[in-house]
């Protein structure tokens, strides 16, 4: 069973896991998002929570509701959501990361830049 | 009381296998016995009777197959009944009855309906129908299977049938007779299980009996013998017994649907008497405190 | 949970359930609305059994309290007709085969679908013509959980329902729950010790401390209510200072001590520390305060 974090509300953990899905592709854009009840079988969570976890996309623009039909991916999300990410990792994973880097004694040079 | 007949549909599901047990072994041994064992039967007998031999053997035989048929199920029906205030207590399933959208009444009624009235009556027909299969080799045996068609059925079976009506017609007004003292048992059983018997027993047998003796109060002994008699005569002779001489033979089973008709007539007259009504009452207030006793959660735990 | 009467399936006020001199539930109010799962937690005694007997009509309670619009005691068997209550599973009775106990159900239960019921039955590994008594007590709760389900009911109360089922019994047992009955028309009210497990199921929570009632909100009003700063050892005094509902160690995480705020606590407080969520165990500790709980990782 999905075990969630301590760190986030569930719903905002859910977002997160959805929206690296659809940086995958999965669904792909213009695609319909899986129903609430899918969602919430898959995840075991209460689909309230599914809800909000797919509002809270759908406020950030990546996720579009079309009238009788359900959620939708809108077009442009996987870049919406690349960008999102990018702004957060360089503002406050970065940061922490680069810390890190430096107590460890770790400079650039040092790091493999070549994707296996 | 709309759930009383899948109530006691109940009964039959989890009763079933051992009513079958009753009434196929009796009659498995009886039919043995009867096919291979030694049957002897007086002469002074064979002499008196001479040709109303074979249609006294066939009555015998119904009569014996019903009476032990009877006493089985009524004895057992009564050990069942007894502990029908906790019999779902030692498996816990008490709380999934009590979960059930089942009136208490209901809950309660319908295993006394089903085993005070229902298994006794349904005894007798099948003692009946058991009869005829014994009394067909009983007479084969000692007179000759012959003897068994040749008998008069024209009069055997108006009296058999009028005779059983009796006995089923009668069984729900000795019941009402009986109602007190059985209730009683099944709400003592709520508190003392198997004890409640011993507690019956003890309390008006013995209790009566030193209550008349030694106090000189015999008003407990009294209507207990009131009520045991009075169901004895709901079921069978009310007033005189059914008089047949042996010299009458088949003469004599001709009268016995008359004075069936009669007897239930004088039982039923019977049923006007103030201590049957004071009999009922006690018994309505027994049923009540069962009610608010399974109310409470019938005693279950947490 | 707002108050909007037409769409309250429970509604109780002042609710008090006495047994002699002790009061198993002690005044106790909240609104149960429908699309809801409400999970009623509360250690071993506390009245969670207590206040579900109430909740049916079995047992006497003092206080308004209107169930489907019904009152439980004098209604009981029209109630039961509409909702459905499992007191404690593995209590079939062990004489029945699963099959009489599907004749009886259909006989008994308006709402009941025997098929339905063996459709569900199906999924498990108990047979129809298997006696109870032959079950283990896994079996007994599926065959109990599956009858169960093949109700039609508004309202469902589990007295802790998944009580001897292994894990991959429980999360078929979950998924049952989101996918027949999270329509937003039913309602669920569930008691259980699995407090981490069934957190993610819930959209509300009751909490019963001795028969009180410490705590009755749904989870995103908790997420917005109480805060969770985990912290290190060194600022242990000042996060003290500002009077957290609770403080203990985590163990994991980077931090390794934790407290929980009744209310956001002032700035300089939470930036002692990084922000947590605090998880409904950890509010249940707060609020409960005994030392046994079931933290069953899986």
């Amino acid at each position: 069973m999905q075990t969630w974090d301590d760190r986030q509300p569930i719903y905002q953990q859910l977002a997160d896991i959805l929206a690296a899905q659809l940086l995958d592709g999965e669904p792909s854009e213009g695609a319909a998002m899986p129903s609430v009840r899918a969602l919430a079988g898959r995840y075991l969570l209460n689909p309230l929570t599914v809800n909000r976890a797919l509002q809270a996309l759908g406020d950030e623009g990546v996720l579009e509701n079309r009238r009788g039909m359900g959620l939708y991916v809108t077009a442009g999300a996987r870049e919406r959501l690349r960008v999102a990410e990018r702004e957060r990792f360089l503002h406050s994973e970065w940061p922490r990361l680069r810390e890190r880097l430096r107590r460890l004694g770790i400079g650039a040079e040092q790091l493999n830049w070549e994707a296996r | 009381m709309s759930k009383l007949v899948p109530l006691m549909q109940r009964e039959w599901l989890q009763y079933r296998f051992g009513w079958m047990l009753m009434v196929l072994v009796p009659f498995a041994i009886a039919l043995l016995l009867l096919a291979f064992g030694q049957i002897q039967i007086g002469p002074e007998h064979v002499d008196r009777v001479g040709e109303g031999l074979a249609p006294m053997l066939a009555m015998a035989a119904i009569a014996g197959s019903s009476g032990v048929m009877f006493a089985i199920a009524s004895l057992s029906s009564l050990i069942i009944v007894s502990s029908i205030a906790r019999r779902d207590h030692a498996d816990r399933s008490i709380e999934f009855w009590l979960s059930l959208p089942t009136s208490h009444s209901a809950s309660l009624g319908a295993p006394l309906l089903v085993h005070l009235l229902l298994v006794p009556a349904a005894a007798l027909l099948l003692g009946l129908a058991g009869g005829l299969l014994v009394s067909m080799v009983l007479v084969g045996r000692v007179v000759g299977i012959s003897a068994w068609f040749a008998l008069p059925w024209g009069d055997l079976l108006p009296a058999v049938f009028s005779l059983f009506a009796r006995l089923l017609a009668g069984l729900p007004l000795a019941l009402l007779w009986l109602s007190p003292l059985i209730l009683l048992v099944v709400l003592l059983a709520a508190w003392f299980r198997r004890w409640s018997w011993v507690i019956l027993g003890v309390g008006f047998g013995l209790g009566g009996l030193l209550l008349d003796r030694v106090f000189g109060q015999p008003l407990l002994s009294q209507t207990t013998a009131a009520l045991l008699l009075g169901a004895q005569q709901a079921l069978i002779s009310a007033g005189e017994g059914f008089q047949m001489g042996a010299a009458e033979g088949l003469e004599g089973l001709r009268n016995l649907p008359a004075w069936a008709l009669h007897d239930f007539g004088l039982a039923l007259g019977k049923l006007s008497s103030p201590l049957l009504a004071g009999a009922l009452l006690f018994s309505a207030g027994c049923f009540a405190l069962l009610v608010l006793w399974r109310q409470r959660g019938a005693g279950a735990a947490g | 949970m707002n108050a909007d009467d037409n769409t309250m399936l429970v509604q109780a006020k002042g609710l008090s359930v006495r047994y002699g001199a002790k009061r198993a539930v002690d005044d106790v109010s909240f609104n149960i609305p429908k699309g809801r799962v409400v999970g009623l937690l509360g250690h071993n005694g506390a009245g969670k059994t207590t206040l579900m007997k109430a909740l049916v009509g079995l047992a006497t309670a003092e206080g308004e309290l209107a169930v489907l619009g019904l009152n439980p005691r004098r209604q009981r068997v029209q109630l039961l007709e509409q909702a459905c209550y499992i007191p404690d599973v593995a209590i079939l009775p062990r004489w029945a085969r699963v099959e009489d106990l599907i004749t009886m159900m259909s006989a008994l239960h308006p709402r009941f679908s025997a098929e339905r019921a063996r459709a569900l039955l199906r999924r498990t590994s108990v047979g129809l013509s298997d006696k109870v008594k032959t079950l283990s007590k896994g079996m007994v709760v599926q065959a109990h959980l599956a009858l169960i389900a093949a109700i039609d009911a508004k309202l469902m109360i589990l007295d802790e329902p998944t009580l001897g089922l292994d894990v991959l019994s429980r999360k078929a047992f979950y998924e049952m729950l989101i996918d027949e009955w999270c329509d937003g028309e039913r309602s669920v009210l569930i008691s259980t010790h699995q407090v981490e497990e069934i957190e993610s199921l819930l959209s509300d929570v009751l909490m019963l401390n001795e028969g009180k009632l410490v705590l009755s909100i749904s989870l995103e009003d908790m997420e917005r209510r109480f805060v969770g700063v985990s912290h290190d050892a060194a600022v242990a005094e000042q996060i003290a200072a500002a009077h957290p509902l609770l403080r203990y160690r985590t163990g994991t995480g980077p931090a390794g001590n934790a407290a929980i705020f009744d209310g956001a606590p002032p700035e300089h407080v939470q930036a002692l520390g990084q922000r947590m969520r605090p998880s409904l165990v950890d509010l249940f500790v707060a609020l409960t305060r005994k030392p046994e709980l079931d933290r069953t990782h899986f």
